[in-house]
């Protein structure tokens, strides 16, 4: 056992001074990898979402010809200002996004209970300027229905008579859509970076000890070869490991940095979903580290490990794809199945649902299984006197 | 001490199935102590698989050997404890420094941390390797790579040496280093088995020899002994008549 031990702490240390395995397992899945998946959903929901909380402040040029509207406005967290004489050339030049105009007639024809004028004036080449935009519109569309009504009711008339239909949407689809799309990105991000951060270990310390022809030497010493691979298997689990919960604390923070909106509420992004992927995902790192071992210890060169793992790295991608275009049933024998089960659960998990716990009990089980399995052909392997051929 | 009795070995053909190459048909020699035995041979004759088979990297077909009196078969941890193997071409790891890369074999072969140490210190002066102790090894030279490679065959004071074509590469002045250090493991008591194709190495440094071609040990004894064996007066010639080959051709 401490030839086991030994083997594990050279194994780590000859990795850290490798700058490039470093860069994968530190960099790029923690970080890189994460910032560029999350990060432009990040961007792009919370560019797009509307918060009617936070109070937004619009500058209204003739706010005093319509203090009622006004009234209305600051009810539903929108800060009057008042506009200058002149307000366009602010807006063409980019330092104002958006300006309300109460034209001059607006309190005689609204009087005369004709259209009262409003302009929207706005520079939609300014970030966030349509959303400042719908957010107004909405509101003000809001206060015209109201006064719609009013005036229907004050000429005695029911206000739904003008609305002959109640249209409701329910889709009962069980079609992935972008939701679900969500939920499979936790999972492909760990995957990947899982992959990518053991890669560069596994494949220098078994195919790459052959090719250097230090493999020789080492078979030579008084070390059982279960010990041998045990220890390198640690080694790469461990960098592994650290590729799982790094990406995942990364993962937790974008996904929190998403404004609450409609977009959120679809999702569970608390920390309790990303330990419970954790959990779920500690045997996919046994697997995925026996699965690197094993593939870079039957390749007969550095160079062939680099391919045949190039190759192989698809195969746990392939659940990702599939999951996204067709319609896979949930069933013992598809959640059994190593990373496709993970992915199945963490969609659902990530939507919120309750975790099957019978069901998590038996994707981890499965995977530990194969990986199991995968490390005692790589121990096969390291016994065959072909290994130094 | 080692000794080898008939060992045979044959490998799966690369490429063609069912097809075997035989290796080693007969292989008997032994190495006893306190003596440097040279395995003589051309490229292809069988050297590397009978060094390999002493280590217990490989298994022979038939045929048995034992090294300090422990049956490789049987009991090859027992033999690995008293064996250091400088294999053909030995790598190391290129990002640890050489002292690194000996206190690790060291370690593996049961020293302790602060023990593993200090052997590797008196190494570093016995194999004159101050220079680049505490250089990581990528980027080494032929001779600073062999000494670091022979050092961590040292490194657990084997009573047995197995060293495959040591001198590979080495300069001329590396090459007198490294037989003045194997000249003096031998009068320390120690076994050396060296394996070679050249001649004058042989001539030069063992005190037995054991001749071996396609796969049998054609003859064995010392240098004059097999000269007078064979009735030549140079080596290369009685190493050609031992093989069985005629001596016309040779230049």
């Amino acid at each position: 056992m401490k030839a086991f031990w030994i083997i594990v702490l050279k194994e780590i240390r000859d990795n850290l001074r490798d700058r490039r395995s470093m860069f994968f397992t530190l960099m790029y899945g923690p970080l890189l990898l994460p910032a560029l998946m999350i990060g432009p959903l990040v961007f792009n929901v919370n560019k797009h979402t509307v918060n009617f909380e936070q109070p937004l402040s619009v500058t209204v040029a003739g706010s005093e010809r319509a203090p009622n509207l006004m009234r209305f406005l600051s009810q539903h967290n929108i800060d009057v200002v008042e506009a200058d004489e002149n307000f366009l050339s602010p807006l063409r030049e980019g330092r104002q996004k958006l300006v309300l105009e109460v034209r001059t007639s607006y309190g005689d024809a609204f009087r005369s209970g004709e259209p009262a004028p409003l302009v929207l004036h706005y520079n939609s080449s300014e970030d966030g300027a349509d959303r400042e935009r719908r957010r107004l519109r909405g509101v003000l569309d809001r206060y015209d229905e109201q006064m719609g009504r009013l005036r229907f009711l004050a000429r005695g008339m029911d206000p739904q008579v003008f609305q002959p239909l109640q249209i409701s949407e329910h889709d009962l689809s069980r079609e992935m859509g972008g939701e679900v799309m969500v939920g499979l990105m936790i999972p492909f991000l760990l995957l990947f970076s899982m992959m990518m951060g053991g890669f560069y270990l596994a494949v220098d310390s078994t195919a790459g000890e052959r090719e250097r022809l230090s493999l020789e030497p080492l078979l030579v010493l008084p070390v059982s070869r279960v010990h041998l691979v045990l220890g390198k298997f640690t080694a790469v689990l461990s960098f592994v490991l650290i590729s799982l919960l790094a990406p995942l604390l990364t993962a937790f923070f974008l996904f929190n940095l998403l404004d609450d909106s409609g977009f959120t509420s679809q999702y569970d992004f608390s920390a309790m979903t990303f330990v419970t992927a954790g959990v779920l995902h500690l045997p996919v790192a046994f697997f995925l580290t026996a699965f690197l071992v094993m593939i870079a210890a039957f390749a007969r060169s550095t160079k062939e490990a680099q391919t045949q793992l190039g190759l192989a790295m698809m195969v746990p991608m392939i659940p990702f794809f599939v999951l996204q275009f067709m319609d896979v049933p949930k069933d013992s024998l598809t959640t059994a199945t190593p990373l496709l089960g993970q992915y199945q659960l963490m969609g659902s998990i990530v939507q919120g649902q309750e975790l099957a716990w019978s069901q998590a009990g038996l994707s981890m089980v499965s995977t530990t299984l194969v990986a199991a399995l995968f490390l005692l052909l790589t121990i096969h392997r390291y016994r065959q006197e072909s290994l130094l051929q | 001490m080692i000794e080898t009795e008939q060992l045979a070995k044959c490998f799966k053909a690369k490429g063609q199935k069912k097809s075997r190459v035989t290796a080693l048909s007969d292989v008997s020699f032994r190495a006893s102590d306190g003596e440097i035995t040279g395995l003589l041979g051309p490229n292809g004759a069988g050297k590397s698989t009978s060094l390999r088979i002493l280590a217990g990297l490989i298994r022979p077909d038939s045929g048995s050997a034992r090294v300090d009196g422990y049956d490789v078969l049987k009991d090859p941890l027992a033999v690995r404890r008293s064996l250091g193997y400088l294999p053909h071409n030995a790598g190391l790891y290129p990002r640890l420094t050489s002292r690194e890369n000996l206190v690790y074999y060291g370690r593996l072969c049961g020293l302790s941390g602060t023990e593993a140490k200090a052997r590797a210190e008196n190494l570093v002066e016995l194999l004159d390797m101050e220079a680049f102790a505490d250089r990581r090894t990528d980027g080494f030279s032929q001779g600073q790579r062999t000494k670091v490679a022979l050092g961590r065959a040292l490194i657990h004071r084997p009573r047995t040496l197995i060293l495959d074509e040591p001198t590979n590469g080495l300069d001329v002045m590396a090459t007198r280093n490294l037989r003045a250090i194997l000249r003096r493991l031998r009068d320390e008591g120690h076994c050396v088995l060296i394996s070679s194709h050249v001649m004058q190495e042989v001539a030069r440094l063992c005190d037995q020899v054991a001749i071996i071609s396609d796969g049998r040990v054609a003859m064995t004894g010392t240098v004059p002994g097999i000269l007078e064996k064979t009735g030549q007066q140079d080596l290369e010639d009685a190493f050609v008549v031992a093989i069985g080959e005629r001596l016309e051709v040779s230049a």
